[in-house]
């Protein structure tokens, strides 16, 4: 048959038999077509952007989605560009409109960094801003980051005088833990063993609960705003934990209540979902699991090593498609989610 | 209660399609609530009118029209039933209301007032097997669906064939009954998981839970988010 139809009619044929797998066809389909291996671009890198594509004159502009939020990731590459006294960073939506030119004016003249966030709440202000900025002649290391959610009302002319990025995650286990490594690179230190194998756990834990989004509702029975934020928390208190342990295995019961309370759980408001989120902290955060008895969710061994390279390689080694089995979820919850996106 | 509202909605159905028809047939006058309705209608909605009179149903009309009629059929041989006395003897489809949780709600009142006991007193109990809930006012619920495991007719079990399986099954007979607080469980607590019904595969509204019988770790069926339907469609 394959030689009979073209590749086109092909999906045509499985979407009026088998609208449970119009989707894996469609993605063989542009696979093929285009020749490509993969149909998820390469994940984002501010810093090759920075260099690459911005100029002082022109805001770059974030289009996000709710929950996604590439402020955490602009910072830190701010700390490394101009420093942190450099960059100023204010969230719109509280008559804080005049303060927000003024920050803009002094940036352009000392050449440092802005980034104001959620512009869709202020649209009416957005032609004041325009204005301040045509009237600038900024210094040349003086940047305008803006980040706001798709607005009906927001203005052309500022839209088409910004370098337009949007700002969503590629989807995938795979992508989402490289993500996480590219974001601790920098200050990633080795020596502490037991850190690295945390850092790893939860770097999976936070992709997991992420990812299991694509399982709406079996997984998760909503999209929950799991964000880089919370990661970077969980990073921050984990550490802690670890340097109070003093080499000792921590308290898990500590890791359980602070993940689950302070962190992630605060945006689960189903009690089924959050009766999910704690049995994958019981599953991962364990001694079993450091000490390689337990595999995470049956597939990755977590290495007895402190080197980033070789998480990385593990991360490398991953599948671009992830199974169901990676979550804990049934095979056949893959029918049942393309049913409900061909839908 | 069920029959004079389905007995409603169909009269509010009926008027906006009535009256929609005349003012297409220029025999009657377009006014701002008909005109409201047919563009609801077109755009695919289901117009505020009806869904007021029954909010749980789909969103598009004609799943919505099709869900309605269904239970308004089933609502018949339920009447039938009812009339005879032997209602809560007979099998009971859930499905087939538009109101699953006043049914429940009415089975607590009614075993506890034949109890002797306030309501707070009761809990739910079911069981797949004979002779497991024995309360003189269990009732036998037929038509459950189950996705996220399987089933072996008593406990949940992992799936056995890993490709081609339904991701729907259909559960015989389901024994459930309110009991009084004070008595014991069917099965004993540790080898039961607590599992959600929801009353369709878009797993919006919660009816109620049940702890069922289940095989290797309960964690395992909480990650697999098993969960029972009352209707296999959305």
């Amino acid at each position: 048959v394959k030689s009979r139809i073209t590749a086109f009619q092909r999906v045509l044929i499985v979407q009026v038999f088998r609208p449970d797998r119009l989707e894996s066809a469609m993605t063989n389909f542009v696979c093929e077509a285009l020749g490509k291996r993969d149909i998820a671009p390469a994940p984002l890198s501010l810093q090759s952007l920075y260099e690459n594509d911005t100029f002082p004159t022109e805001p770059i502009l974030f289009l996000v989605t709710p929950g996604a939020d590439p402020s955490a990731e602009l910072q830190e590459l701010a700390e490394m560009e101009v420093g942190r006294a450099g960059y100023h960073e204010l969230a719109m939506g509280g008559g804080q409109n005049e303060i927000a030119i003024q920050m803009v004016r002094d940036a352009a003249e000392k050449g440092e960094w802005v980034c104001l966030k959620n512009l869709h709440l202020v649209t009416p202000w957005l032609q004041t801003l325009e204005k301040t900025l045509k009237a600038l002649t900024p210094n040349k290391k003086f940047r305008l980051w803006l980040t706001s959610e798709p607005h009906i009302k927001f203005p052309s002319v500022l839209l088409q005088s910004s370098l337009k990025i949007t700002y969503e995650s590629p989807p995938g286990i795979k992508k989402n833990l490289q993500r996480t490594y590219q974001t601790w690179v920098a200050n990633y230190q080795e020596g502490n063993l037991l850190k690295s194998q945390m850092m790893f756990i939860l770097a999976w834990f936070h992709a997991i609960l992420q990812e299991r989004r694509t399982y709406i509702p079996q997984g998760w029975t909503k999209f929950y705003e799991f964000s880089y934020g919370d990661l970077k928390a969980g990073e921050t208190m984990l550490s802690e934990v670890i340097a109070e342990s003093k080499g000792a295995m921590p308290q898990w019961q500590t890791v359980y209540g602070l993940l689950e309370n302070a962190i992630y759980g605060g945006r689960v408001d189903n009690e089924f979902d959050l009766r999910v989120l704690r049995a994958y902290l019981y599953q991962f955060f364990t001694s079993d699991v450091f000490q390689g008895i337990t595999k995470l969710s049956n597939i990755i061994q977590v290495p007895k090593s402190d080197a980033l390279r070789e998480y990385q390689a593990i991360v490398g080694k991953l599948p671009d498609q992830d199974s169901p089995l990676f979550f804990g979820l049934p095979s056949n919850i893959d029918r049942s989610v393309q049913r409900f996106n061909s839908a | 209660m069920e029959t004079a509202n389905m007995l409603e909605v169909l009269a509010k159905v009926h008027e906006s399609i009535d009256s929609i028809q005349k003012v297409l047939f220029g025999s009657g006058i377009l006014t701002s609530k008909i005109e409201n309705e047919a563009t609801d209608l077109l755009k695919g909605n289901v117009p505020d009118g009806w869904t007021y009179l029954w909010a749980d149903g789909p969103e598009a009309p004609t799943p919505w029209i099709r869900q309605f009629y269904k239970r308004a059929d089933a609502l018949r041989g339920w009447f039938d039933r009812i009339q005879k006395q032997t209602l809560l003897e007979s099998h009971i489809n859930m499905s087939d209301l538009f109101h699953p949780e006043t049914f429940l709600n009415a089975l607590r009142q009614k075993t506890a007032r034949s109890q002797k006991c306030s309501i707070d007193e009761l809990k739910l109990v079911s069981s797949f097997e004979q002779g497991k809930v024995t309360s003189p006012q269990a009732v036998t619920v037929v038509g459950l669906f189950l996705q996220g495991c399987s089933f072996d007719g008593v406990r949940l079990v992992d799936e056995t064939s890993k490709e081609n399986q339904q991701e729907l099954l259909n559960l015989q007979n389901c024994r459930l009954a309110w009991i009084k607080n004070t008595e014991s469980d069917p099965y004993s607590p540790n080898l039961v998981v607590n599992i959600p019904v929801y009353y369709t595969i878009t797993r919006e509204q919660l009816l109620c839970t049940l702890n069922v019988p289940n095989t290797g770790e309960s964690n395992l069926r909480v990650i697999g988010g098993v969960a029972f339907f009352l209707s296999g469609s959305e």
